[in-house]
């Protein structure tokens, strides 16, 4: 087994890692815990996007990693503990879909994933290692939408936003080496400020709503 | 001359905190004066220069369109803003310096989506007018507001997530042909190869790129947003959002769309769309007559109106084409007037019920006779602009052979009609249940502008506009 190998594999290990912590997540009920997920999730990213450096010979996917790291990893967990710490969380939330059935759905999700981008990616140069991770790609975007319909809490939606994100950003590494930099630059500035504001926005609905279930949030309709 | 647009707007958002509102309002205003007048200098260098094609901005027939539409109407917006905020008198000045903070980081925004030739940096302006508007939807504060809010930023940016992944799939396509970079995500440097791009590849970007863009232009079954927002907002936003937001987010679907047709596989993405705009005029057709709040109904027709682009972009014909990138300058300007008139009523009266109004040509008699005939505008009534882009709509339906998705689109139309027509004759005739209010000057000139504009190009299309229009129409491409 030569080297080049043996670093695929490992890019495959820490992807796929990464939709662990994603399916982790759905089982998550407590938000200091979406959170530690959440930040594992991004950690494992990084590696990835890391790695991927030396798998594709591709150097401005340092820089990215980097900045994954510390946006995703770091600033993001941060601000979202902060949000967290102020308000107080009310246990008895329930979800739109409890947890056994969510890893059950989420496995249907990885399957239909990997089948879908069975036919159309293939690589033959590769051995594989490109659709398997636009698969896993695939799959945590999936797992994200999920999260975002299947939860009632608005800070696990905003989770499951980012989970989505980073899904993509995944499929992103595997698939086309990374955006260029300037649109990967703007795609970052845009999620780091959306997720800020996304958690301001959730001050506002503590403060009117007195909690943050989302399921009150049905004044409009007709 | 294209960045100065982004200047001017950059300029306005540097000046908020060193102005008092009283000079802010008139000197954002005149600033955004300043960009209609680039406007129509860019207008004129483009019929005696041709089309410019730079490293990140680009100027055609196409775009040009959509920068008139964010500059003429975001200047009259602003002129309208001076009166709304001065009835507005419970708002405080940081307040006020916030939502210019916000307006003009949307235009800022939203020019940027125009301007650029670049997929990737488009992306990243519409998710920037997303994060732009929230805080706007928000601003009154109140539990309504919050949730119309939480709605947008969420639905938007999943929505808006599904599309990058689209363009990602477009560059993964490109880069086997040109390699990577930032000018494979140019669109200029996609379309000559466009036809040897992987057709699967292109068809899966297609609906993930539909998917994603369709949300924020509110197209059926992706709307859930929409009415929220647009009767939460405050009026200014609500108009800006709808006449030229929702268009911008249709110009980048053009955008793909264009690539997509280039690369032969133009049946498929065709017909989604025809079919997708079909559902959405149907949809809105059964929520226009039910809906109590007479914002909430504007909000529907706007949905109504994006079918009807998306349906006349899918007929593919010439004159189908022609007949949709008319009705976005037509829907641009009639709901500008119709959102305007309705948030005089709003601002006066405090309510949005269509029920608790009545009399309204005795109460608002200017405001009332504009709304009046802003209803006859938007419902496609002769003369006016709206009327001349559907009856081409409809003429290049039958004409292609799409004859049951005609008459459905103009039955649908029909029912609308008399959904206004019940809703807002109710509102303005009858005995008045409030006393006459006094009307802002500067409410009133931007609607006189937009009838003025409207009854005039429905009347004559100048040659200039109708050459443009059918240039882009060529860009698009038509159904082979």
């Amino acid at each position: 087994m030569n080297l080049n190998i043996s670093l695929s594999e490992f890019v495959e290990f820490m992807a796929a890692l990464s939709l662990f912590f994603a399916i982790l997540q759905t089982a998550s009920h407590r938000l200091d815990f979406a959170i530690k997920t959440y930040t594992a999730q991004s950690i494992a990213l990084s590696i990835t996007m890391f790695l991927s450096v030396f798998y594709y010979f591709d150097y401005e996917l340092i820089l990215s990693a980097v900045l994954t790291l510390l946006i995703k990893g770091i600033l993001i967990p941060f601000v979202m503990k902060k949000i967290t710490d102020k308000i107080v969380e009310d246990e008895n939330v329930k979800p739109f879909v409890n947890f056994t059935y969510s890893v059950l759905i989420c496995i249907f999700i990885v399957i239909f994933s990997f089948y879908i981008t069975s036919n159309t990616f293939y690589c033959s140069t590769d051995n594989g290692t490109m659709q398997k991770v636009l698969a896993i790609g695939l799959s945590i975007i999936f797992v994200g939408i999920f999260l975002m319909l299947a939860r009632k809490k608005a800070l696990i939606q905003i989770i499951g936003f980012l989970t989505l994100e980073n899904g993509i950003i995944l499929g992103a590494t595997s698939t086309v080496k990374g955006l260029p930099l300037i649109v990967e630059i703007g795609v970052f500035f845009d999620v780091f400020v959306g997720a800020i504001m996304a958690g301001i926005l959730i001050f506002h609905i503590k403060d009117t709503l007195e909690s943050i279930d989302t399921s009150k949030l049905s004044d409009l309709k007709e | 001359m294209i960045t100065l647009l982004l200047l001017t707007e950059l300029i306005g958002i540097v000046v908020i905190p060193f102005l008092d509102f009283n000079k802010n309002k008139y000197i954002q205003a005149f600033l955004q004066f300043i960009n209609v007048v680039i406007f129509l200098y860019l207008f004129k260098s483009l019929k005696t220069n041709g089309p410019y094609y730079g490293t990140y901005f680009t100027l055609d027939s196409l775009n040009i369109v959509l920068i008139g539409i964010v500059s003429v109407v975001g200047f009259l917006t602003y002129l309208y803003s001076i009166g709304y905020l001065e009835k507005e008198k419970s708002l405080k000045e940081s307040k006020l310096k916030e939502f210019y903070l916000w307006i003009n980081t949307f235009m800022f925004s939203m020019l940027l989506l125009v301007s650029t030739s670049n997929l990737g940096i488009m992306w990243v302006s519409i998710e920037a007018t997303t994060l732009s508007t929230t805080f706007l939807i928000s601003f009154y504060k109140n539990k309504t507001a919050v949730e119309a809010s939480w709605k947008y930023i969420m639905l938007c940016s999943l929505g808006i997530a599904l599309a990058l992944f689209g363009i990602i799939l477009i560059y993964f396509g490109v880069i086997n042909i040109i390699g990577g970079g930032l000018y494979s995500l140019d669109w200029q440097n996609i379309m000559p190869i466009a036809d040897k791009i992987d057709k699967n590849l292109l068809k899966i970007a297609f609906v993930f790129v539909l998917v994603g863009f369709g949300t924020k232009m509110g197209l059926a079954p992706l709307h859930f947003w929409l009415p929220d927002a647009h009767s939460e907002a405050p009026t200014p936003i609500s108009a800006l959002m709808s006449s030229v937001l929702l268009s911008c987010s249709f110009y980048t679907i053009i955008r793909i769309f264009s690539i997509e047709s280039k690369a032969g596989i133009g049946a498929f993405t065709y017909d989604t769309m025809l079919y997708i705009g079909l559902f959405s005029i149907v949809l809105a057709s059964i929520f226009i007559p039910r809906s109590r709040d007479y914002k909430r109904l504007l909000a529907y027709s706007t949905m109504e109106h994006m079918g009807i682009l998306a349906f006349s972009l899918g007929l593919g014909s010439f004159e189908g084409i022609f007949a949709s990138l008319l009705g976005l300058i037509a829907h641009a300007l009639t709901k500008a007037l119709m959102f305007m008139s309705s948030g005089s009523i709003l601002v006066n009266l405090h309510t949005k019920s269509i029920k608790d109004i009545k009399g309204l040509f005795k109460i608002l008699p200017i405001t009332a006779t504009f709304l009046a005939v802003g209803v006859f505008a938007i419902t496609g009534a002769p003369p006016f602009l709206l009327f001349i882009s559907e009856f081409l709509t409809l003429i290049s339906a039958f004409k292609e052979g799409f004859i049951w998705q005609g008459i459905v689109v103009l039955l649908a139309l029909s029912l609308i009609f008399f959904g206004f027509i019940e809703s807002f004759f109710g509102m303005l005739t009858r005995e008045p249940t409030f006393e006459q209010k006094k009307e802002h000057m500067f409410m009133l000139i931007p609607m006189g502008i937009l009838i003025i504009l409207i009854v005039g190009l429905g009347l004559f299309i100048p040659n200039d506009i109708k050459s443009l229009l059918e240039n882009a129409v060529y860009t698009i491409g038509v159904r082979r």
